[in-house]
């Protein structure tokens, strides 16, 4: 059980299961955060945040850290390709037509305080939605 | 000396949290089992593995660890059934967390099913004991099971603890700055891409102060664990301030730690034989 504790001594720490060193809640947050995400829109251009399920199965954190594992690898086409046919497959995203994969920084105090928009925002991939896609 | 019916019942609750737990995510961790080879990271026993199992191969050893989980519940052929759960259930979360993230939610039911599979926890309220299957309860050796479940709670506890402590923040963790940071990021996350965040975390924002003493119950909670063995009737006491403190948790940030949540993961610290069910199963055996 304690055996885990000398992770936090190391430079590069490995989690493991069920054997843990519970590293939630210990990292130095700074005032502006990154973070990737996926955004869909509709004819118009008008935009709407798209639930991480579009993605791929599993929990919110395990497919936040899978998109950032392959966009970070240089793979962000795949993830909105894949992102772009399960909306097409699916009629509550009818009115999407196009789907991205953005990374922005947000503001937390700001954000917490009411103003949402991001301070800067990256397109780092994006794809039409092909309705013949559709399954 | 914990007599034999307080152990088969924190077997039954720990068994029938699993159940449900298990039934429900049945499908999911089919699909899970799906996802693209790439993002695969096995961890814990699953680091045998090189690549990915097929799914239909996922899919029967969920099915295994569900069998198991009955029979375990049950109390039939616990000698077999006990082990062969904790170690299917061992496999099947190890498993689950090979996908880039690892759920610490599912840390203590694994290692609480280990110790109840592999302890006399069927020795009483089970088919066995109803078959005459189950050793005569000299009262030898179901204490130390319940015993090793409270210290395994507590120091998980306490790891959380010292990797705060231990963190960039040092002791700084108690400002409640990174607490409410912390609160933050998840929040903004859960916006972006989830169901998003919690009321509560935005009513809660400035008020600094409620931060710093969060992050200060945290600490005695956290840090404080082991020492609150010591007695009974002060682990009990920390077991409902652990409880309720994951109630906060889950106002606060939407995180559902559900196996604490259902009060399941500190039935070892509960006299349940005292309770109606026990009543009812030293009522059974004396009959």
């Amino acid at each position: 059980m304690l055996q885990p504790l000398v992770q936090n001594w190391r430079e590069q720490p490995s989690d493991s299961f069920p054997f843990s060193y519970y590293p939630m809640f210990t990292a130095q947050r700074t005032k502006g955060k990154r973070e990737t995400y996926l955004v869909g829109l509709d004819a118009h251009g008008a935009r709407r945040l798209l639930p991480y399920g579009c993605a791929g199965p599993g929990g919110h954190n395990q497919v936040r850290r899978q998109i950032n594992r392959s966009v970070g690898a240089g793979r962000a086409d795949a993830v909105c390709a894949a992102v772009a046919a399960h909306v097409a497959g699916r009629t509550r995203f009818d009115d999407i037509v196009t789907v991205q994969v953005l990374t922005g920084t947000y503001d937390l105090a700001a954000y917490f305080s009411g103003a949402r928009e991001p301070t800067s925002e990256r397109v780092r991939a994006s794809r039409p939605v092909l309705r013949e896609e559709r399954r | 000396m914990s007599p034999a019916v307080r152990l088969a019942l924190v077997r039954v609750v720990v068994g029938g949290f699993s159940l449900a737990y298990l039934a429900k995510r049945r499908k999911m961790l089919r699909r899970v089992a799906g996802t693209d080879p790439r993002l695969f990271s096995p961890v814990g026993v699953v680091k045998v593995l090189e690549r990915p199992l097929p799914v239909p191969v996922v899919e029967a050893t969920v099915y295994a660890t569900l069998a198991a989980n009955v029979a375990f519940l049950l109390g039939w052929r616990h000698r077999c059934s006990g082990p062969a759960f904790a170690g299917l259930l061992l496999w099947q979360l190890s498993y689950r967390n090979s996908w880039s993230m690892i759920y610490h939610t599912d840390n203590l039911l694994v290692l609480h099913a280990l110790i109840l599979g592999l302890s006399p926890s069927a020795d009483a309220v089970s088919v066995d004991a109803l078959r005459g299957r189950a050793p005569a309860q000299s009262g030898v050796g179901y204490g130390w099971p319940i015993e090793l479940m409270n210290a395994v709670t507590t120091l998980s506890y306490f790891v959380a603890g010292i990797a705060k402590v231990a963190g960039p923040l040092g002791g700084q963790w108690i400002s409640g700055e990174s607490l409410r940071g912390q609160v933050a990021v998840d929040g903004l996350r859960k916006e972006l891409m989830g169901d998003g965040a919690a009321p509560v975390a935005y009513a809660l924002y400035d008020k600094v102060w409620l931060w710093r003493a969060m992050a200060a119950g945290t600490m005695v909670v956290e840090l404080g664990a082991p020492v609150f063995l010591a007695d009974r009737r002060l682990a009990r006491l920390w077991a409902a301030a652990a409880f309720t403190m994951h109630w906060a948790v889950l106002a606060i940030m939407k995180i559902k730690f559900r196996y604490q949540l259902s009060g399941a993961a500190f039935a070892s610290f509960a006299a349940l034989q005292r309770g109606p069910a026990g009543s009812r199963a030293v009522g059974c055996r004396r009959r």
